[in-house]
């Protein structure tokens, strides 16, 4: 069974990603006006730089453009299928930019030896959903601080394990616990569907 | 199902899961329905906490670069098949600044803050991306000196060269018809090498960097598909 919520006045993910499917143009429009605003929202958070996100965000409904065959309505809902894949990309990208900058530093030090010494769009837009929003924060704020600030790291962070476990002070063995049981509370209070 | 599967779940969900142990994990994912189950509903929960990020908004003209983009069903992957592609991109490289700015402009910024701050502010840093379908996350970044006409390459995560073959490094340079020689070099066994390089003719606007595989002791005249490429 698909797992969407059905919301009045729109059309439903399934009907969407058939006529994408089919490459109606139209319906990525719709797709890029429901999820584009979030999506662009999360991808900031992780890299904290405007154009980098832009240029994420566009690799990112690209490739959801070209793999809609790929969607599985039984597996995921649209938003959460477009949240992880935009995710993915933003970490990686993350990731690139924490090497090339570690290259960079390593490139210099080593010259320098050697040479020198949208508004309109809020209401088909689940990330402006105030009362979703609201019930993911809430859900958040009763976990116990230790386990939000582990999922948080986890999320948005771009970080592995080790530096999360760095990052906090704390044990390998107790930030996988604290990942593990904060997911899995926040997944009983906010229940197993997306928006 | 038990804690420590919850725990795998839960760490793959996030990306947290690398090696082996993800594979091992992927490989039980494709036999175990609810295996599976869980790992879809922790992935849906936690896309939820997207709604968490202070609102951002992309701007309207992305929009449309977009839609523009799938309508013109541009492909993005590098043509590889035909060796002069590469080339000829490489020269509009060198004759559409514009067009460059507007594709890279997001690295153009960090490189231009990275510039700023520096001290050697008289050198040019190009970061180097991937063109290889089989190693996406090859990087390299050029740190070059125009007054001494001499340079640092870094790379990581490039395949290892075979043997009868080398890598070279090119410069693009509007003032020559093709791109400037700037020597071969080998990677090692973990994807990693740093050279120092001098081009084989003086290089005055180094507008981009490439890197092709070529035979054993490299070419006068890129003639093998670029591997990295960047400005």
């Amino acid at each position: 069974m698909a797992k969407t919520d059905p919301q009045p006045g729109r059309e439903d993910d399934a009907a969407l990603v058939t006529k994408m499917k089919a490459g109606d143009e139209q319906a990525f429009a719709v797709f890029y006006d429901r999820f584009a605003p979030g999506v662009f929202s999360m991808i900031y958070a992780i890299l904290r730089d405007q154009k980098e996100s832009e240029d994420v965000l566009q690799e990112a409904f690209l490739q959801m453009w070209k793999r809609t065959v790929t969607y599985d309505p039984a597996r995921s809902s649209l938003f959460t299928w477009a949240v992880m894949i935009s995710r993915h990309k933003a970490i990686d990208r993350f990731r690139t930019r924490q090497r090339q900058s570690r290259l960079i530093d390593a490139a210099l030090l080593e010259l320098d030896e050697r040479l020198t010494s949208p508004g309109q769009q809020e209401a088909d837009d689940p990330f402006a959903r105030r009362d979703e929003r609201e019930r993911v924060r809430a859900a958040l704020a009763q976990l116990g601080e230790a386990q939000r600030e582990a999922i948080d790291l986890a999320f948005f962070a771009g970080l592995t394990q080790t530096e999360i476990a760095e990052r906090l002070g704390a044990p390998l063995g107790t930030v996988k616990a604290r990942i593990r049981r904060g997911l899995l509370a926040l997944r009983e209070m906010l229940g197993g569907r997306s928006p | 199902m038990n804690e420590q599967v919850q725990e795998q779940a839960s760490l793959y969900v996030f990306g947290l899961l690398e090696g082996e142990d993800a594979a091992v994990f992927e490989r039980r994912l494709e036999s175990d329905v609810n295996l599976r189950a869980l790992v879809d509903e922790l992935d849906a929960t936690a896309a939820r906490l997207a709604l968490t990020a202070p609102v951002h908004s992309p701007p309207p003209e992305l929009r449309s670069r977009i839609l523009s983009e799938i309508r013109s069903n541009k492909t993005i992957a590098f043509p590889r098949r035909n060796a002069w592609v590469p080339w000829a991109i490489a020269a509009c490289l060198a004759l559409s600044v514009c067009y460059l700015i507007a594709e890279r402009a997001g690295l153009r910024h960090r490189i231009k803050r990275l510039e700023e701050r520096d001290v050697l502010a008289q050198i040019q840093i190009a970061s180097l991306s991937s063109k290889l379908e089989s190693a996406p996350n090859a990087n390299a970044v050029v740190v070059w000196d125009e007054k001494k006409q001499r340079g640092i390459l870094k790379i990581t995560r490039l395949p290892r060269n075979s043997e009868d073959h080398d890598y070279q490094l090119w410069l693009v340079d509007p003032r020559y018809k093709t791109p400037v020689d700037g020597g071969v070099f080998h990677v090692t066994d973990d994807g990693t090498q740093s050279v120092s390089f001098k081009p084989a003719s003086p290089v005055r606007e180094a507008k981009g960097f490439a890197i092709s595989l070529e035979r054993k002791g490299g070419v006068t005249k890129a003639e093998g598909p670029i591997v990295l490429l960047g400005k």
